[in-house]
């Protein structure tokens, strides 16, 4: 116990350095290489911890009621945290699970900057960042903290996020996938003190409604924040009252070196040690399209490499050697925030017992290449990160893979999920049906497909990567927010990616603009994959489409609606969509490549067609069991064409029963002919790879995103180049 | 002759029944529930219960059922007809678009109930079976807007087309939901009238259920849930009422069954809106707590918690005011059907103790081995310690006399396993290891309390309300040092659900969607008017509602009182507060400015001052109307108080308990021989055959007046 009255009287920055030099020195977070609170008394510490995580989410029902947007109430883009007070999170609510590792580096980030000293930590003070340059994710995340004080000590911090509808950026809403450079990301709050005495500052106020397009809902969100923060820190006091500071100071350490072990444990269990790497590339094409800035008149290909090593005692050491350079995008993010990406997607695939920082400590993540798109900053300071999720987003579906197939290997089969669908986001801004200016997200993206699992299909409109509290909300409720009418939201069939076990399905959203002399849809993206198919489903599994939107404007469609013609309430089927057979336009776009802002303002009876999109698949589709096909086909998920030129299976649909049934012989010789015409197509290995060597020093067929790509990857990490280099056998002196 | 209620709570795992005489003398029957035929259970517990008036249902029955004045049968009927997938052939016509809003429902709903962790893996994720397939569904075209302005007309030849494949496919009922119908619902009143005409031409009718009767409210998901599950369950359910009913009239039982509805209140089981019934069986602690607080002063305020073999189910009675959810989820769906808002956490005597391997961590539940096979003690195939079973190492349950001697206790083996799998592993004695389990337990019932009930409230306000099976033994446990106002259990704990079922009002209520927004400034005093308009025109609509129903039924205007609530928010915000409004219509500014006020009081004390907007806009989204028939209710009776001592008759000796580390010889009271007035002291025991009141060191209990027992912490 002297240990820790001494550290208790050391400034944050020590104890910070202490911490460090403990772990380093122990392999044990503070030193702990004992959980004694745990072990003396097994019950209080279960207790306590079940008490912090009720305040928690006590707060989340306080600030998410006090928040004005829906995307923090219905969205769950929000979450509330107690922190040691050198940030490491102790305890979150539900919410956005994205966030506790960004809350915690915002608050290391004031104590390193010595913030103790200048401007000073006081009872009431209220600190907010969102500036990624200081750990920040994007603009529209608002971190927030206020320090517990218990007896004159900084014992603990609250912590609070949630994303606002618009955060002042240069074009309106949340998701600024176009913003070319940090300048046009939104209004900037870098580490300040916004607060004392529990209020915000007036020129808080003032600066987010001269800086944003919605400040009620800005303010509001606000309120939300520091409501559910104070909650957190009065409840906490009362604990601190009840079990002695003596115990809170010992039990909130041991609940993150407890964390810490979970995870290593579980990986240890259900994994297996070695090298594991998987390439996956994202794309974002832009070229041709409307954007701000001549210079992103572009097509970008980013590599997203992901390797993890795992040794024998399970500590796990994750790389992204080898990603290619920034982009002149809203799309480029921070190692911080890499760093809570990883923190998320490790509690999806790892899980966790106590939600919190530990899991951090188990692993380490090399810095990644400075310049590239995962580190922009040593290259160009002002790297733009409207949606710096975006490549997050599929950099952890190749988690989620490369975990499953380690899972896969030691027989957890449950446990695989294929990546993760991507999340296209639909944003709208003008005059609203109030008459009043409106920008805002829809609730749309945060529903997907789920990935297919080792042993069943994935669940339809039923996940969201960056917050399991996966929902799409109501219609009616959307359309209380925004001038625009759904005229479907339907199950999208064969949305997800094809195979024994189907990715979960996504939806279409199908709007008819109304009650608005103007309105600015964006197609945006948390995600996206432009023609490039990013992940690719697990075990000869195909994947899912790339992410198509749709539009009309100048539209016939009242006169349709006049003489009761039909409109369009699904996408229909790819090979004819509806809008193509339904709808006469002066613009018409049933295959728009996302991320896109529709070229002109919409106007009433315009149409917008917004795909969900499903997730990946697992295993082969021939192998997938006929009787799985047929009941998607009586459900309408999947095309009889899909059924027999992808799975091979054959069926017959009954016109009186309304019902298909699957003709097992010839689905057998379906998929007797189609495994021939494989083996027909196939070439030996090395065949192929001398065919495409050749290609590549050739750099045929090599659009300049491509090779954009590859200079960039193999400049920004040189022994990467030379592995490329060294499997296509390609010379010293190769560059693309 | 004695007249005498009879109410029932047929739960999932037992059907409890409760005869109460005009002297408010009662007796509790328990019977394992029947699900395939509920009539089954409910006469065999009713036959248990009367056995402690030394009669028998076959021999004795008809003079209690013919001199019964009311029977309340609240049943798992509905829930069963949902889990099992056994209603109804429904067909569904919904706006074309939304075919799938049933089969695809909201993500959210696949994780209904689950802990973060389990949130945070998507492996566990899984929709539930839809009640009506998407192959009998059919989208017809047609959109009103959010203003209620048709945009798009119904295309009345989509319509006849669906309801001649729909009837032609078999269906035996037919739900009807379009968008925005809360807000205007010409489309869909116009759909039911042209699938009547079809009906009438092809020669086959079935029900025809439409969303705009059946919960005229914002967000169709839910919606259609409600009305899916009208068209789907109602009347499957409504012959499993039948059913009880029959054995009633059998003997003489000269009235009709009432039922008990979600939002707390009984009705006529030939009620046509019976999805309200569909989440009813907690309903009754609730309503028996509120009952017990129009006799007893000092209970405005309540928090009802009910510890059973599975759940701890809770509810917070603020000023008298039940406490709503429009919204709750149920079965997998969120469902617009008011019900009590009642949170339950698993968390009961059949809750599994486990340490987790990969951390030693002890983890109680969530799960359950409920009342079967039940705790280890019971040697009915669980073999995972319970909760139940540390009561019993704890010597607080008595090993020779459980449940009235009912069930025979294996003590040996409930040792041997909890030693085994729990208390070596953490490397503590047994008594021990049984102690800190329980005082988990019961932190994680208090904090479901004080966290998910309370928000902002102060609990020095509160009395803390135990009842169920389990309820009277943890009840100091869960109290525990907080500063309730006060800590009480009723004698008749274990059947106080059952019990409620009899306290309630013949009631019936409506809400509505409407729009009314109040900024600052100059506009205030016109929208203010204008909001007075809105609010008092949809509580109109609803009375007239209402009132035609209960006049259909046979009551009299003046038989019936009526409440109006409305529902208010901050703008932007997108969870409001029920108001109760002192008015019946809002006249003017100042009435208005009276309602916004209540609602300002009820925010701050919800949340925080830091939430306020300091220059809010109020919107009023929605109104409710609850008409209410007053009905013959158990007498509460008042007693002479004795001593404070027990009397002798009471006292069954000593038995040792284990308490903050140590045994103590504790002495046992028989809870029946207790009178009002008495004391005891803890460490005690007080044993009924359902039930066991706890009182622990430092606690003393206190029975007053009304038979109440109150738990005291300081001892004395």
């Amino acid at each position: 116990m002297c240990a820790m009255l001494a550290e208790r009287t050391m400034k944050l920055t020590e104890q910070l350095a202490n911490n460090e030099r403990l772990l380093k020195e122990t392999g044990y977070m503070f030193g702990m290489e004992d959980l004694k609170r745990k072990q003396e008394d097994p019950g209080r510490y279960e207790a306590v911890w079940h008490i912090l995580l009720n305040i928690c989410n006590t707060a989340w029902d306080v600030g998410c009621r006090v928040s004005s947007s829906a995307i923090a109430v219905d969205g769950g883009d929000a979450l509330w945290g107690l922190h040691l007070p050198t940030g490491e999170a102790v305890c979150v609510s539900k919410g956005i699970t994205a966030h506790p590792g960004l809350l915690s580096l915002f608050i290391r980030s004031l104590v390193e900057l010595g913030y103790e000293d200048d401007p000073g930590i006081e009872h009431g003070d209220m600190f907010e960042n969102n500036d990624s340059h200081y750990g920040g994710i994007h603009a529209s995340d608002f971190d927030a903290a206020i320090p517990i004080f218990y007896d004159g000590e900084l014992i603990a911090w609250a912590s609070g996020v949630s994303h606002v509808m618009d955060c002042g950026a240069i074009l309106p809403g949340s998701i600024g996938f176009m913003n070319p450079d940090a300048f046009s990301d939104g209004v900037p709050v870098t580490m300040e003190k916004v607060g004392e005495n529990d209020k915000y500052y007036r020129w808080y106020e003032m600066r987010m409604r001269s800086r944003t397009r919605m400040p009620d809902w800005v303010l509001g969100d606000a309120r939300g924040r520091l409501a559910g923060m104070i909650t957190i820190r009065d409840k906490v006091t009362e604990v601190i009252d009840k079990y002695g500071v003596d115990f809170f100071w010992d039990a909130i350490r041991e609940y993150v070196e407890d964390g810490r072990r979970y995870a290593m444990k579980r990986v240890k269990s259900q994994a297996v040690p070695g090298r594991i790497r998987k390439s996956n590339f994202k794309d974002l094409a832009m070229e041709g399209k409307r954007v701000i800035l001549p210079q992103q008149d572009v097509n970008c290909l980013f590599n997203q490499p992901l390797e993890i090593n795992i040794s024998g005692d399970a500590s796990v050491r994750f790389s992204l050697a080898g990603a290619s350079g920034w982009v002149p995008f809203g799309q480029n993010i921070t190692p911080m925030a890499m760093t809570s990406a990883l923190m998320n997607a490790y509690s999806h695939m790892v899980g966790f017992d106590m939600f919190n920082w530990g899991a951090v400590a188990s692993w380490d993540l090399e810095t990644p290449p400075d310049g590239s798109w995962a580190n922009p900053y040593p290259a160009n300071l002002f790297a733009a990160s409207g949606v710096a999720w975006a490549p997050a987003v599929m950099w952890m579906s190749s988690l989620y893979e490369t975990f499953g197939r380690l899972y896969y290997t030691r027989g957890y089969v449950e446990e695989v999920a294929a990546g993760a669908a991507t999340t296209l986001t639909a944003e709208f801004s003008g005059i609203g049906q109030y008459e009043m200016y409106v920008a805002g997200l829809t609730l749309e993206q945060a529903s997907n497909g789920a990935p297919a699992r080792g042993m069943a299909d994935g669940e339809n409109s039923a996940w969201c990567i960056y917050t399991p509290n996966a929902d799409f909300g109501n219609a009616e409720v959307s359309e209380l927010y925004y001038p625009i009418m759904y005229l479907g939201r339907n199950i999208e069939p064969d949305s997800g990616g094809y195979g024994k076990y189907r990715g979960g399905l996504g939806h279409t959203a199908i709007w008819m603009i109304k009650n608005t002399p103007g309105l600015e849809y964006q197609c945006g993206c948390a995600g996206i994959r432009s023609k490039v198919v990013g992940n690719h489903g697990m075990y000869g599994a195909y994947p899912t489409w790339p992410d198509r939107g749709g539009y009309a404007a100048g539209t016939n469609v009242k006169e349709l609606i006049d003489a009761q013609k039909p409109l369009v309430h699904e996408r229909g089927d790819p090979v004819e969509p509806n809008l193509e057979k339904n709808i006469k336009a002066d613009v018409l776009e049933s295959n728009a490549i996302a991320p896109f802002v529709t070229p002109h303002q919409l106007h009433e009876y315009d149409l917008i067609i917004h795909p969900v999109s499903g997730a990946q698949a697992l295993g082969d589709p021939i192998e997938r069991d006929p009787e799985l096909v047929l009941s998607d086909l009586n459900k309408g998920w999947t095309r009889d064409w899909v059924a027999a030129s992808v799975h091979g299976v054959v069926a017959n649909y009954d016109e009186k029963t309304k019902e298909w049934t699957v003709d097992a012989p010839a689905t057998e010789r379906r998929r007797a002919e189609m495994r021939e015409e494989r083996k027909q197509r196939a070439v030996p290995f090395r065949e192929w790879w001398q065919q495409e060597r050749e290609r590549v020093i050739a750099k045929e067929n090599m659009a300049s995103a491509v090779l954009d790509m590859w200079r960039s990857s193999t400049q920004l990490t040189p022994a990467y180049g030379a592995e490329i280099r060294a499997f296509w056998q390609l010379p010293e002196d190769f560059t693309f | 002759m004695p007249r005498y209620l009879v109410a029932c709570d047929a739960g999932g795992t037992m059907t409890d029944v409760i005869v109460v005489d005009e002297a408010g003398q009662f007796v509790i029957g328990k019977a394992p529930t029947t699900p395939h035929d509920e009539s089954i259970g409910f006469v065999e517990s009713f036959d248990d219960a009367l056995t402690y008036w030394d009669e028998k249902l076959a021999q004795d029955g008809r003079s209690v059922c013919e001199n019964a004045e009311t029977a309340i049968y609240t049943g798992t009927s509905m829930l069963n007809t949902l889990i099992n997938l056994n209603g109804l052939k429904a067909g569904l016509i919904v706006t074309r678009g939304f075919e799938d809003i049933i089969v695809q429902g909201r993500g959210s709903q696949t994780f209904i109930g689950f802990e973060w962790s389990e949130v945070s893996h998507m492996q566990y994720r899984k929709h539930r079976e839809p009640l009506i397939p998407r192959r009998y569904t059919r989208g017809v075209t047609e959109r009103i807007d959010m203003f209620g302005q048709p945009v798009i007309p119904l295309y009345e030849h989509e319509v006849e087309t669906a309801v001649r494949e729909l009837l032609a496919d078999g269906v035996e009922s037919l739900a009807i939901v379009f968008l925005n119908s809360f807000v205007n619902s010409m489309h869909e009143r116009r759909t039911a009238e042209i699938a009547a005409n079809v009906m009438k031409e092809v020669g086959r009718t079935v029900p025809i259920v439409v969303s705009c009767e059946v919960a005229p409210i914002v967000r169709e998901v839910s919606r259609a849930n409600a009305t899916v599950i009208q068209a789907y369950a109602a009347e499957p359910a409504r012959e499993q009422l039948i059913n009880v009913e029959k054995r009633l009239v059998e003997r003489g039982y000269p009235h009709s069954l009432k039922t008990v509805l979600c939002y707390g209140g009984v009705t006529n089981i030939r009620y046509p809106r019976l999805f309200e019934t569909v989440m009813s069986g907690p309903v009754g602690g609730i309503m028996g707590g509120h009952y017990l607080a129009t006799k007893v002063d000092g209970l405005e305020n309540l928090v009802c918690a009910d510890m059973g073999g599975t759940s701890f189910d809770a509810g917070c009675i603020t000023a008298s005011i039940l406490p709503i959810d429009r919204e709750p989820a149920f079965q997998q769906m969120y469902v617009n059907v008011p019900m009590l808002d009642i949170r339950s956490i698993g968390a009961g005597t059949g809750t599994y103790i486990r340490l987790d391997p990969d951390t030693n961590r002890l983890k109680l539940g969530p799960d359950s081995a409920g009342g079967t096979p039940g705790p280890v003690f019971q040697n009915a195939g669980n073999e995972i310690p319970t909760i139940g079973d540390c009561d019993l190492l704890l010597g607080i349950i008595n090993e020779e006399n459980y449940l009235g001697g009912r069930i025979k206790v294996h003590k040996d083996k409930a040792t041997a396993i909890f030693d085994e799998k729990v208390a070596r592993p953490l490397g503590m004695d047994v008594q021990k290891a049984a102690e800190t389990c329980v005082d988990l337990i019961n932190v994680m019932m208090r904090e479901h309390l004080i966290r998910s009930l309370m928000l902002g409230y102060d609990l020095r306000d509160y009395v803390l309300l135990g009842y169920g099976g389990a309820g009277p033994m943890h009840l100091a446990g869960y109290a525990g040092d907080y500063p309730w106002k006060g800590v009480a259990s009723v004698p008749h704990a274990a059947a106080f659900s059952a019990w409620g079922g009899a306290c309630m009002d013949y009631a019936h209520r409506r809400h509505k969607s409407v729009s009314a927004l109040i900024p600052p400034g100059e506009y205030a005093v016109a929208m203010k008017q204008q909001a007075a308009q809105a609010v008092s025109a949809g509580w109109e609509e609803l009375e007239q509602q209402l009132l035609d129903e209960l006049l259909a039924e046979g009551f009299t205007r003046d038989q019936v009182s009526l409440k109006h609530s409305a529902y208010i928010k901050y703008y932007g915000h997108l969870d409001d507060l029920e108001v109760p409004s002192p008015f019946e219509r809002l006249h003017d500014e100042a009435e208005v400015d009276q309602v916004l006020a209540a609602f300002e009081d009820i925010f701050t004390k919800t949340y925080t001052l830091a939430g306020k907007p300091p220059l809010p806009t109020f919107q009023i989204g929605e109104v409710s109307v609850v008409a209410e028939v007053g009905t013959v209710k158990p007498t509460i009776n008042t007693y002479e108080l004795e001593g404070k001592e027990p009397p002798k008759s009471a006292s069954k000796g000593k038995r040792p308990v284990y308490q903050e580390g140590h045994w103590t010889d504790a002495p046992i009271f028989e809870m029946d021989e207790l009178r009002a007035g008495n004391e005891v002291t803890g460490v005690a025991i007080i044993e009924a055959p359902n039930t066991t009141l706890f009182v622990p060191p430092g606690w003393s209990a206190r029975l007053d007046e009304r038979m109440i027992f109150w738990l005291n912490r300081g001892g004395n």
